[in-house]
């Protein structure tokens, strides 16, 4: 292969004009994560390992503890602060300091070919993808983070760390901030809208009603709120009544 | 990032790092990443280097010039992100769905709508070369880096430098021969 190829040489006249411009704001946007590495990347992102972990908790127990269960979690696991860890009853295990409800913990392991932050509840174990996993930092993948909450960012300088909690009422999940301010991007698109100390932001989809019950072993369809929304519709709907079948009316009668 | 934040010695720190270079590893990552990749990737990964960058800097001893060191590691963050299978599918659909949304902010729409085809096509065309070579090309092509550069920044001897380069042409210019057939 000759590099003086005309076509070659054309695609390569191409590539070399291409361009790119630094966008307005990719700065401060990068910058936020670096401005105080271990508090701004470890909270916000651990934060959104909890928000995972609750709704994925308050959607599977029900149907994984079968009927007869105890009622479901209505309060949902929340991101507390490391000073807490020592003495409130959330426990920290593992390299990774994440702080969930009493009576569960969590640790960062290697799952497969990538590493996931493992959570139990009980006998119950769940696993929330994560992108790096190392002292105190935990980052999870940018579809978890859509997943969760999107990514929350403090924005600007020597902000200081937020308090805030991710609740899951009956019909939606919401942060609930308790100081400071934080900013919540929704949807991991931007931009990421400001919540103040005593107000709520309504993130995410309503938590499906505790469905009771299905058995364990129930097969996937009948569970709707795993099914994509147009499935779920379609088994929302009731099933056609069934039409007794037809008579023909041709050809020779049985005589009775 | 406060003046406190200064480096003191030879060693640089993160912040006199990330203040420098910002602009250049968020280009080089946009480039090695192609015409595909949204703003989001693009800033997902420039994060992804500064935090390697920030754990890797104890360990760094002064050896070269510090801006090679960062983008060595740029370069090896964004391979490591090209060899997931889904992000290279989502970039090729994002090269094939680009258009529409250039022609109302294009300033001059019929030209840059045809040099944005062109550019996607041989895009498009580049994605179907491995991605060890195609850094390599792009980092030589694009960035107009010397051989001796590229072996440096991802630490292979410079033979291979060529012998990828030689083969990223040969395969792209495979891939430009039969998406042109196709087209005719």
């Amino acid at each position: 292969m000759d590099a003086n190829d005309p076509q070659l040489e054309a695609a390569e006249r191409i590539l070399a004009q291409h361009y790119v411009e630094v966008p307005p704001g990719a700065r401060v946007r990068v910058a936020a994560a670096l401005t105080r590495p271990t508090p701004l990347i470890t909270w916000p992102y651990a934060a959104a390992a909890m928000a995972v972990a609750a709704v994925v908790l308050a959607i599977r127990l029900p149907a994984l503890l079968g009927p007869g269960a105890p009622a479901p979690i209505t309060a949902p696991l929340a991101a507390e602060r490391p000073a807490h860890l020592a003495a409130g009853p959330a426990r920290a295990v593992g390299p990774a300091q994440v702080a969930v409800g009493p009576g569960s913990r969590a640790e960062v392991d290697e799952i497969g070919p990538r590493t996931a932050l493992r959570m139990w509840q009980g006998d119950l174990q769940i696993s929330v993808p994560v992108l790096r996993a190392e002292q105190s930092v935990v980052v999870l993948t940018r579809q978890a983070k859509i997943q969760a909450l999107g990514a929350m960012t403090c924005l600007g300088a020597g902000c200081p760390a937020p308090a805030f909690t991710v609740r899951a009422d009956d019909d939606a999940t919401f942060v609930e901030v308790t100081e400071g301010e934080v900013w919540v991007d929704t949807d991991g698109r931007g931009p990421p809208r400001r919540v103040v100390a005593g107000r709520r932001l309504r993130v995410g989809r309503p938590v499906p009603p505790p469905l009771a019950a299905a058995p364990v072993g129930t097969p996937p369809e009948a569970n709707w709120w795993t099914l994509p929304e147009r499935r779920r519709c379609a088994a929302a709907r009731p099933a056609p009544a069934r039409r007794a079948p037809r008579r023909l009316t041709c050809g020779p009668r049985a005589t009775s | 990032m406060d003046r406190a934040a200064e480096p003191t010695d030879d060693a640089p720190s993160i912040h006199a790092l990330f203040r420098r270079h910002f602009d250049d590893v968020y280009r080089m990552v946009a480039h090695l990443l192609g015409p595909g990749a949204g703003q989001a990737d693009v800033e997902d990964i420039t994060q992804q280097v500064f935090m390697a960058a920030h754990r890797a800097l104890p360990r760094y001893r002064g050896e070269g010039r510090p801006t090679t060191w960062l983008y060595g590691i740029a370069t090896r963050v964004v391979l490591n992100n090209l060899r997931s299978w889904r992000r290279r599918r989502r970039l090729v659909a994002a090269l094939e769905s680009a258009l529409e949304g250039d022609v109302a902010v294009a300033a001059c729409p019929e030209r840059d709508l045809a040099a944005r085809q062109e550019l996607n096509r041989v895009w498009r065309c580049l994605m179907r070369v491995g991605a060890k070579k195609r850094v390599v090309y792009v980092l030589h092509v694009v960035e107009g880096r010397s051989g001796e550069e590229i072996a440096e920044l991802l630490e292979i001897p410079v033979a291979t430098v060529w012998t990828r380069l030689h083969h990223a042409r040969r395969e792209l210019n495979a891939a430009l021969d039969r998406d042109e057939r196709r087209n005719a």
